[in-house]
């Protein structure tokens, strides 16, 4: 009996010490800051497709085809309207066309939703510069 | 000149010796017979005049501009992605309205099948204004409402595919006639093969007339003692119906006879033909004519004629003897009796095989449902695109040069939209015990990226083409103003913040000296001191008018004009609470710069104008104009979204899957004579209005009106939940908005609540349970 008890209370000891340890490498002190929630998993994004129109309009600028190019980046941004690149590209096509202010009204929408720190958002912003000096 | 006064002078001199050796006259006839050459010539003469100005007539038009062209209008096409919010059901209903077939062979353009959660389509191609869409085969799986996955028959994922797009409407000429032009060599030979053993055998030998023909026709007619068969031949229908008219006179037929052998003598047979095949009249759908057998094959079939099968070439070709004695609809039995006549020369002539003729005759007549046209069912939408083309256009170029013109309408958005506010006011009639359709709706949905209008209902009746509520419908938009004033207010962010307390007692204001202004809340209930936000939520009336008046009504109009409304607002406390007469196209534009974080984005119903050959002519871009800071506009976002979940808007959860987040602001005006709601998702807009056209007043609320009817339109078009766009600037606390300070996750009184980066409150307060 003497050591069945022993038993259970080294056990016990062992449970009560591993919830302890769980429990202190979870405790974070109670902060007013919300945390960012995810986006929920499994959900199916659009990224195909509005990757396959920023190539294209990519492609179109590249080749001098501002037209396309506003086309396919117009056609991007109806399936994904926070996309920064495509953005880029439309700020580029009406700097081809001369509309400068079109140009940097969609620089500026680059800027805004590029992800922070990325190199889209230092491209988006130095190119903003660019057009504000030109302007 | 000496010469030419000489041989006057010889003229004059030779006169009165003529006079002198003048021989006994003769009889007049005598002299007339000496003349007789005379009668030839002269005749022969003005005949040959005549026939060379017919000859001339017919050149001219052949050769010139055949027809005035209608400016065609399409609906956007849907465009298949992975990802895309949408039910197999409405992908189906889009197929159907194009004219596809059910079929479980999809192996040619034109057909589709449904295959448990996939529809196996092959795709008909179309020349867009940025380039082409060849056909293709593929498969689209669905996962609830969403597309999951997209693939080609070789099962290679393809990122995105674009179908045709649906005619949605035309600028017509004055004379109403419509067609399609179609060139030769995409007519399916079995059409013209037909159509020639059934109209005119001896087609490519005659000269334009058939003197065999005339002979036989007189001869059958002498027998019946009345005109049972014409000896007309292609060419002379042709003539009867491009050059003249259908006058049944000696003259006509003469005139008609000469041109037709003058086109025969310049044109080829197959010049011939293709005019008539676009020229011959096949029947009529409300006051347009439908002429060409390629719109024939649209109007009948809602199909291209490449796809048509035997029996309804059959139809058409025996519609040419009297579209409307044989109409398909009207007289079934008359059509399908034409129709099998001319099945049953079809075989005679060798262009079928006995197998097939069978097979034909035992087909129904196959046509759709005549009310299923397309081109009359969006008016109010044609009457918006009609408007801003007229803006940039000529009106004889709208109704002649064949425009093609691609909208932004999305049918299934528009049909879901007319359907909720046709259904929704009939239960609200009958719930309310209200005479029946005494209330009136409106409604415009728009893509919140784009500013592209997907849908205008300016009737509760599908189809009624009158007064257009949507754009026309002046009336006041109560608390629909209300963001402006928190907007206003929020821009000032030393200042103000989500949880800053207002008050909302009673409060009266002076105007003009004499009169007093004192709104008063729904309720007639004060709610003392309250975080900003709430005020929004519950729509609080005195707590808004305070803090509109405290930010300035001058800033308040100031923000609304900056928001996108374009008329002329007094400078009026009322207006605060929405005593500005707006319509539902007006409030759209405040709305929509909301929705996309402070851009102001005009609104598009259309993408772009080619010309007849398919040269572009204009796109109408994406604009971009930011108006506010993006930071401020997530705030305001976030109080509408609060709305929605606690406030007047909560409501809607009964209908709407609670995971998708709304922003919306209901608005109802004084004795409930308007019913508004402005909501929106993260891809949809929508502002719904609802009332009586007598501005009587009803039982219902912005909540209790026209929300239910925008809670039915987002029941039925799957939509993706509004994610507010993490701005640098903002960061998220836990706060208790009554204490206004940091609070924690865990507080049972604790909101997550966005602030500008360093406007959140600095102190922390206790736990309230």
């Amino acid at each position: 009996m003497k050591q069945l008890s022993l038993h259970r209370y080294l056990v016990s000891v062992v449970i009560i010490s591993l919830l302890f340890a769980g429990g202190c490498t979870s405790y974070r002190p109670e902060s007013a800051v919300v945390e960012d929630e995810t986006a929920p998993a499994g959900r199916v994004l659009p990224t195909k497709a509005s990757d396959q129109m920023l190539v294209q309009a990519q492609q179109a600028l590249s080749g001098g085809d501002s037209q396309s190019a506003i086309a396919f980046a117009e056609r991007g941004l109806r399936i994904d309207r926070r996309n920064s690149e495509l953005y880029m590209v439309l700020a580029k096509a009406y700097t081809n066309m001369d509309d400068l202010n079109r140009a940097a009204q969609f620089a500026e929408q680059a800027v805004r939703f590029a992800s922070p720190g990325s190199d889209v958002e230092q491209a988006s912003r130095d190119y903003l510069s660019f057009l504000k000096k030109r302007r | 000149m000496p010469g030419k006064s000489s041989r006057t002078r010889s003229r004059k001199s030779k006169k009165p010796t003529r006079r002198r050796h003048k021989p006994k006259s003769p009889s007049w006839w005598r002299r007339a017979l000496s003349y007789w050459w005379l009668w030839l010539l002269v005749p022969a003469l003005l005949g040959s005049i005549w026939a060379a100005y017919l000859d001339w007539v017919v050149r001219d038009k052949f050769e010139g501009k055949k027809w005035a062209l209608p400016a065609r209008v399409y609906a956007q096409p849907l465009e298949l992605y992975a990802g895309l919010p949408l039910r197999l059901s409405e992908l189906v209903s889009e197929l159907n309205a194009l004219g596809y077939q059910r079929n479980s062979r999809v192996t040619k353009a034109g057909r589709y099948w449904v295959d448990g959660a996939q529809v196996q389509l092959f795709s008909r191609g179309f020349s867009f204004w940025d380039g082409s869409e060849q056909p293709q085969a593929m498969r689209v799986s669905f996962d609830g409402d969403v597309v999951s996955a997209l693939h080609n028959a070789a099962g290679q994922d393809l990122a995105i595919v674009r179908i045709e797009p649906q005619e949605i409407g035309g600028i017509y000429p004055a004379h109403m006639e419509d067609r399609l032009l179609v060139r030769l060599q995409d007519i399916p030979p079995l059409l013209g093969e037909t159509l020639i053993a059934v109209e005119d055998r001896r087609f490519l030998e005659h000269f334009g007339i058939s003197l065999r023909g005339i002979a036989r026709a007189a001869y059958m007619n002498m027998k019946a003692g009345q005109v049972v068969q014409g000896g007309s031949t292609l060419t002379q229908q042709l003539v009867k119906n491009f050059y003249l008219n259908h006058e049944r006179s000696l003259v006509r037929k003469f005139n008609e006879a000469i041109m037709a052998i003058s086109l025969d003598f310049h044109y080829s047979k197959s010049e011939i033909l293709e005019t008539y095949l676009n020229e011959v009249y096949l029947g009529q759908s409300g006051a347009r004519g439908i002429h060409g057998f390629a719109l024939g094959a649209q109007h009948y079939f809602r199909q291209p004629l490449r796809e048509l099968k035997i029996h309804q070439i059959a139809l058409l070709v025996g519609l040419v003897k009297g579209a409307s004695y044989y109409n398909p609809w009207r007289n079934p039995e008359r059509a399908t009796e034409r129709r099998d006549v001319v099945i049953r020369l079809m075989r005679e002539n060798d262009l079928i095989n006995p197998l097939e003729a069978e097979l034909a005759l035992k087909q129904p007549l196959d046509v759709v449902a005549e009310s299923a046209s397309s081109v009359y069912s969006y008016p109010a939408f044609i009457d918006l695109v009609k408007r801003q083309l007229q803006r940039d256009y000529d009106e004889d170029d709208l109704r002649s040069e064949g425009l093609r013109v691609f909208t932004t309408l999305s049918p299934r958005v528009q049909s879901a939209v007319q359907s909720a506010i046709s259904q929704r006011l009939k239960r609200l009639e009958s719930d309310y015990q209200l005479d029946a359709k005494s209330l009136q709706g409106a409604a415009i949905v728009t893509d919140v990226g784009s500013g592209e209008v997907l849908a205008v209902v300016g009737d509760r009746q599908a189809r009624a083409s009158g007064f257009n509520r949507a754009l026309d419908a002046k009336r006041p938009i109560g608390s629909l103003a209300k963001p402006a004033i928190y907007l206003a207010a929020l821009n000032d962010a030393a200042r103000y913040t989500l949880i800053t307390p207002i008050d909302d007692s009673e409060l009266s204001v002076f105007i003009d000296g004499n009169n007093i202004w004192q709104p008063k809340n729904f309720s007639l209930e004060s709610h003392g001191v309250i975080p900003l936000y709430q005020g929004l939520a519950q729509s609080y009336n005195q707590a808004s008018a305070r803090l509109g008046y405290t930010v300035g009504v001058d800033t308040v109009i100031d923000t609304l004009h900056s928001l996108g409304i374009q008329v002329d607002i007094p400078e009026l406390p009322a207006i605060l609470l929405g005593s500005i007469d707006l319509s539902p196209a007006d409030v759209v534009a405040m709305y929509q710069t909301i929705a996309a974080e402070g851009v102001y984005t005009p609104q598009r119903a259309i993408r772009s104008v080619l010309t007849a050959e398919g040269q572009p002519l204009a796109r109408y871009p994406l604009d971009a104009d930011i108006r506010f800071d993006p930071a401020t506009v997530q705030l305001l976002q976030f109080a509408l979204q609060a709305t929605m979940r606690e406030g007047t808007g909560k409501t809607v959860y009964r209908t709407i899957d609670e995971r998708i987040s709304i922003a919306g602001k209901t608005g109802t005006t004084n004795d409930q004579r308007d019913s508004w709601f402005a909501g929106f998702t993260g891809d949809h807009l929508a502002v719904v209005w609802v009332g009586r056209d007598d501005n009587g007043a009803t039982p219902l609320t912005g909540a209790t009106g026209a929300m239910r009817v925008w809670g039915d339109i987002f029941n039925d078009v799957p939509t993706r939940s509004l994610e507010i766009f993490p701005d640098k600037r903002i960061q998220r606390f836990w706060v208790d908005p009554v204490q206004n300070g940091l609070s924690r996750e865990r507080c049972r009184s604790a909101v997550a609540v966005p602030f500008i980066k360093g406007s959140e409150p600095k102190v922390t307060v206790p736990c309230r349970h």
